[in-house]
């Protein structure tokens, strides 16, 4: 086997890794599946359309900015009035508010794609060891272990985390405790939202357009990851990301050229095999979580 | 309880609480004054845990009024009332598993306004006074009962309470765990001048500590007094041991 293949899904299973993370927060705080979160990163796509002029420190900030406030904004208009209602209620009221959201974006900017100018300076490549390596692998490699270190230290070294993780275990012994449910789902939100801006950036970064509907295969392989990793668990839902993107990218690189096509339908097989082996999922199943 | 200004009391007056038309509480008045220890007791199904889950709003009152000091909090939810400075605890501790005992603390000294540095010592002074401080950096989960139940009443005592309410506290403790609970409780009582009403199966834990003790049978009061009150009342021994014993 050619070991380029495992370079190139490395860098595919980091960023689906990314995804799966900002999804997976919000649901083990609030038990929230958040199927607008794709939606989130389509925002985050038409922010770098609209700054791509701008020099790159304010292309990213601006697009964190922007996909921040929309995360805020739908928790506070759209989840907080559900919060304590069913499960199905708050899975309904996001797969509405992913609906509202893609049309928005599609009367702001129209039904057809909206062209990406590329960003020549990330399809440089470096060979080590005879492998091909692109900066943009090498981006999406630090910034997912930037991102999966400072998260572990806000979860573990900061008030906020603490509250975090207390609420992800027992929201109702948090609050009794004196710990304010808003500030600590709002702050799930920014950092939920964080992510998905960082996920745009990287995963736009290589493609030519964002159009209305560039969320939904984003959330659908955060889903999975999520589910696969174990519902609940922060370590899991990196994992299970990070296989959903290796185990693609492996598939459509060694499956025969005549199967290739059913590299879903190959993905989604294993994805049930895993799930009838530890329905719980890979680190929830263990009763390790966060 | 003369000495004691009525805005340091917890007191509910007529208290009711029915379930489908059984009275599980009625009519019920009790005093909690701060810096005193009462105790609450009464046989099983005599309606002191749902007095109890009332008081700190885990039931709604259907008749009655709760007051913490001057405030009424009849019908507030949990939440208010713990912000409000009338903290409880829960007999299975509902401590957090997955954070380590020092966090579990920590998080009720946040819950009380503190942050970062001060919110770190407040929980270790807490630690050290329910004498469990040698276990701050271990997982909740590890720990032994008795060691769980000290960080459960610990993480109360962080946030600062005006008044603590114990539930239980000595359940499934053996006899060594259960007379050093009882110092720590008059330690707590000392060092926060709180009121404390501690619900307790039992007895020389009750009699130990409590000044004053509430006797409740069939969800009313039965009888009220010092210990060597209680323990002589007619009235006690016969909701205890039955009408022949009396």
């Amino acid at each position: 086997m050619n070991p380029q293949y495992i370079v190139d899904a490395i860098g595919t299973g980091a960023l689906y890794s990314l995804m799966t993370l900002g999804l997976a927060l919000v649901f083990s705080v609030m038990g929230l599946m958040n199927f607008a979160y794709g939606q989130l990163v389509m925002i985050g796509g038409f922010s770098i359309i609209l700054l791509r002029s701008q020099p790159w420190w304010l292309l990213i900030l601006g697009t964190i900015l922007v996909v921040v406030f929309f995360s805020l904004l739908m928790e506070r208009l759209a989840f907080r009035p559900v919060r304590n209602a069913t499960a199905m209620t708050m899975l309904v009221t996001s797969f509405a508010l992913a609906q509202f959201l893609q049309q928005l974006a599609r009367v702001a900017f129209g039904a057809n794609p909206k062209p990406l100018e590329q960003f020549s300076e990330l399809s440089v490549q470096y060979e080590f060891a005879g492998l091909i390596v692109s900066r943009q692998i090498i981006l999406t490699l630090v910034t997912t272990i930037l991102v999966l270190i400072g998260l572990a230290l806000l979860l573990r070294k900061t008030n906020i985390g603490i509250q975090l993780r207390a609420s992800t275990e027992d929201v109702g012994m948090a609050a009794l405790v004196g710990i304010k449910s808003n500030r600590v789902i709002a702050a799930a939100f920014v950092i939920s939202g964080t992510i998905a801006a960082i996920v745009a950036i990287l995963f736009f970064a290589t493609r030519t357009n964002v159009s209305w509907s560039s969320g939904d295969s984003i959330v659908l392989i955060a889903f999975v990851g999520a589910v696969i990793g174990g519902l609940g668990s922060m370590v899991g839902a990196a994992l299970g990301g990070f296989l959903m993107g290796f185990v693609y990218t492996m598939l459509n690189a060694l499956l025969p050229m005549e199967l290739r096509v059913f590299a879903d339908a190959f993905l989604y097989t294993l994805v049930i095999m895993v799930l009838l082996i530890r329905p719980g999922g890979l680190i929830a199943a263990k009763g390790v979580r966060v | 309880m003369d000495s004691v200004s009525p805005l340091d009391v917890l007191s509910t007056t007529k208290v009711c609480v029915y379930f489908e038309g059984v009275k599980a509480v009625d009519e019920v008045d009790l005093e909690v004054p701060r810096g005193r220890i009462t105790g609450l007791i009464g046989p099983n199904g005599a309606g002191k845990s749902t007095l109890f889950n009332a008081v700190s709003g885990f039931v709604p009152l259907t008749a009655g009024t709760v007051h913490c000091g001057a405030q009424d909090i009849s019908g507030w939810s949990p939440t208010r009332i713990a912000q409000l400075g009338l903290v409880r605890t829960f007999q299975e501790t509902r401590i957090f598993k997955r954070l380590t005992i020092l966090e579990n603390v920590e998080l009720g000294s946040m819950g009380s306004g503190l942050s970062g540095v001060k919110a770190r010592k407040a929980a270790g002074d807490a630690l050290e006074l329910l004498g469990v401080s040698h276990l701050s950096d271990e997982l909740a989960a590890n720990v032994a009962l008795g060691d769980e139940r000290r960080a459960g009443i610990a993480r109360a005592v962080a946030t600062e309470p005006d008044f603590l309410l114990l539930d239980e506290p000595a359940a499934g403790l053996d006899d060594d765990e259960t007379a050093a609970l009882s110092g720590t409780i008059v330690a707590i009582r000392d060092a926060l001048g709180c009121g404390v009403l501690l619900v307790e199966h039992d007895m020389s834990v009750i009699f130990a500590i409590c000044e004053e003790i509430h006797v409740m049978d069939s969800g009313r009061t039965i009888a009220v007094g010092s210990p060597e009150q209680i323990r002589t009342n007619p009235s006690v021994i016969e909701a205890y041991f039955g009408r022949e014993h009396s």
